[in-house]
């Protein structure tokens, strides 16, 4: 039985009886017993409960009992949000054993939409990082080739979909971790707007920096996630009680007249020329449908990439406080004392990059330094969101390419983070901002990895940027394109 | 930037935070490494600009103060030691 990758396709299947929940819960099963143990993208699987709900599914619909249209259809989940009653690691030492409390927010609406969670998803330590290196649980190789990484954080989300795991997964994006691992891994990965998406139940990295978002192979299978979890949270006092869309009939495909703003001052010698070339043909793409190419002013990539590495870190050195060893997560079992409990226990469950960011966070804060870099910082955001409202006057979206590379070699940058920290530089400002950020598969380089091309819009215009993604996709069949094969099944 | 190794222990202690000897240098050259790349701020002019802690300009909503649950559930599971309903945690001067 053939059963299909796309979400559209799985919910009339399933809608029609081509197939039930059953099938489709047990071929993603089967799929992720064959492909994980070399790629890792799952670090726990929920086999037998992923069955039973499939066949209360089944039972439900065999019933006449009214199930959801999604009902059936599997996801995965960011190991840095809650599922109640499973381990919440954040694929970090010092969270080992630690059970959720609740249910996240966004993970509560995939549930009651019927959607069934297969497992949790590898990650960069509390989502810092953008290999998915930084991982205690190893790292998650690309689908694409096994020696280069997935990118990260959400390098497991974009991975197991990639490798046709699950049709549909959960990843937060605070720097670009769900953008850059969907361009690495040749699939489409949104970044909401902030405050669209319940952050109610994820683990906080930077608290006005994350997101959660949908990742999936097109941007209709991201446009049914957002159906899901696009919501008002009263839990999450940064939740926006915005009117919600309707993402499906949003994607008309039309973009004749768009202005599309291409930034000046991004695109430097840095960049990979495949890169380059693959961004230029996407651009030739969007002028084929009609859509206007306008160039426009943005000088702060730089800045914004250095204001975020003292803002993130600021924000990660607060919010990672409360892990001490004292109500939760992992004790050091050799100290004497309070002090020393909480100092051996940190020191011993924090991996490097994450005392490296709580280091520099409690630098910039502390007394002394907190105005020439905390301060400037915050100041640089200012002139960021600024910069971007001007040029969301003049045009509809912003274009640019996700990442300056394709995904690069397992191991080449982890020992420099300063490189690594370079991978975002166009993704960073969306953040900075707030704004919504799309990234979607534009072609592949000359050693056959995947590139992305982001979109990006002004705060709330989510559907707009996916329309133009999802446009991109009607004449492009890169999205389609998957490991291993030539053609979606 | 030059760190000197007063500043470093003093971050160290505001972090809770011990490093191995062996790889105390390279932590300590990775912060003055990134301090070197973000001093490039210095070189814009954000005179008189307000700085943005957030990305929304709307104020936090407020909500009513209702007594809730205040204990999660698997407390005392997630708890590294518990005991009668309470925390145990080693004595603040240590063994006396």
């Amino acid at each position: 039985m053939l059963i299909p990758q796309s979400i559209y396709e799985l919910r009339d299947g399933l809608e029609s009886g081509a197939f039930s929940a059953t099938d489709v819960i047990t071929h993603f099963l089967t799929i992720i017993k064959e492909k994980n143990p070399e790629i890792n993208a799952f670090i726990d699987v929920y086999h037998d409960e992923a069955l039973r709900m499939a066949a209360a599914v089944d039972e439900a619909r065999k019933s006449g009992t009214h199930v959801s249209a999604l009902a059936g259809i599997p996801f995965g989940i960011k190991e840095n949000m809650h599922f109640k009653g499973k381990p919440t690691t954040c694929c970090s030492n010092i969270l080992n054993g630690f059970i959720a409390p609740f249910d996240c927010t966004a993970v509560r609406q995939c549930l009651d939409a019927g959607l069934i969670p297969l497992g949790k998803l590898n990650m960069d330590e509390f989502a810092m990082g953008s290999s998915c290196e930084y991982s205690a649980y190893g790292p998650t190789k690309n689908p694409w080739d096994l020696s280069v990484v997935p990118g990260g954080s959400s390098g497991g989300s974009a991975a197991a979909v990639a490798a046709g795991m699950v049709p549909l997964a959960l990843g937060s994006d605070t720097g670009g971790s769900i953008r850059q691992p969907a361009s690495f891994c040749g699939i489409s990965g949104f970044k909401p707007s902030y405050g669209t998406v319940s952050r109610y139940g994820l683990v906080a990295f930077a608290s006005s920096l994350d997101q959660i978002g949908p990742m999936g192979w097109s941007v209709a299978d991201i446009a049914a996630g957002m159906s899901v979890l696009h919501a008002h949270d009263p839990l999450d006092s940064t939740s926006e009680n915005v009117e919600k869309p309707d993402y499906e009939a949003a994607l008309t495909g039309s973009i004749k007249g768009v202005k599309v703003g291409v930034p000046d001052g991004l695109i430097n010698d840095h960049f990979h020329p495949d890169v380059v070339a693959r961004f230029e043909e996407s651009l030739d793409t969007l002028k084929s449908l009609g859509a206007e190419i306008v160039p426009v002013k943005f000088e702060y990539f730089d800045a914004a990439l250095s204001a975020y590495y003292i803002l993130a870190p600021a924000e990660a050195s607060a919010n990672l406080e409360r892990y001490d060893g004292v109500r939760f997560g992992y004790r050091s079992p050799d100290a004497k004392n309070l002090k020393e409990m909480i100092i051996k226990s940190r020191s011993e469950g924090f991996g490097d990059e994450v005392k490296r960011r709580i280091i520099m966070g409690t630098f910039v804060l502390s007394s002394g330094y907190y105005d020439a870099y905390y301060l400037q910082g915050l100041k640089v955001r200012s002139k960021v969101i600024e910069a971007f409202k001007d040029v969301f006057s003049s045009v509809d979206v912003m274009a640019l390419p996700t990442a300056p590379s394709p995904a690069f070699r397992l191991n080449e940058n982890s020992s420099n983070p300063m490189a690594m920290y370079l991978s975002d530089i166009a993704t960073i400002p969306v953040n900075l901002a707030g704004l919504p950020g799309l990234s979607v598969p534009a072609g592949f380089s000359s050693d056959g990895l995947p590139v992305g091309i982001q979109f990006v819009g002004n705060a709330f215009d989510d559907t707009r940027v996916l329309n133009v993604g999802h446009a991109f996709q009607t004449v492009t069949d890169f999205h389609t394109k998957r490991p291993g094969v030539q053609e979606a099944g | 930037m030059t760190l000197s190794d007063q500043d470093f222990d003093q971050i160290l202690k505001l972090s809770h935070l011990a490093v191995a000897s062996d790889s105390r240098d390279a932590f300590k050259a990775n912060l003055e490494k990134i301090c070197l790349h973000v001093e490039a701020l210095s070189n814009l002019d954000l005179d008189g600009v307000e700085p943005a802690s957030w990305a929304s300009d709307k104020p936090t909503p407020k909500r009513l103060d209702v007594v809730s649950t205040s204990v999660p559930d698997f407390t005392e599971t997630n708890a590294p030691k518990w005991e009668d309903g309470c925390f145990e945690v080693p004595s603040i001067l240590g063994d006396v």
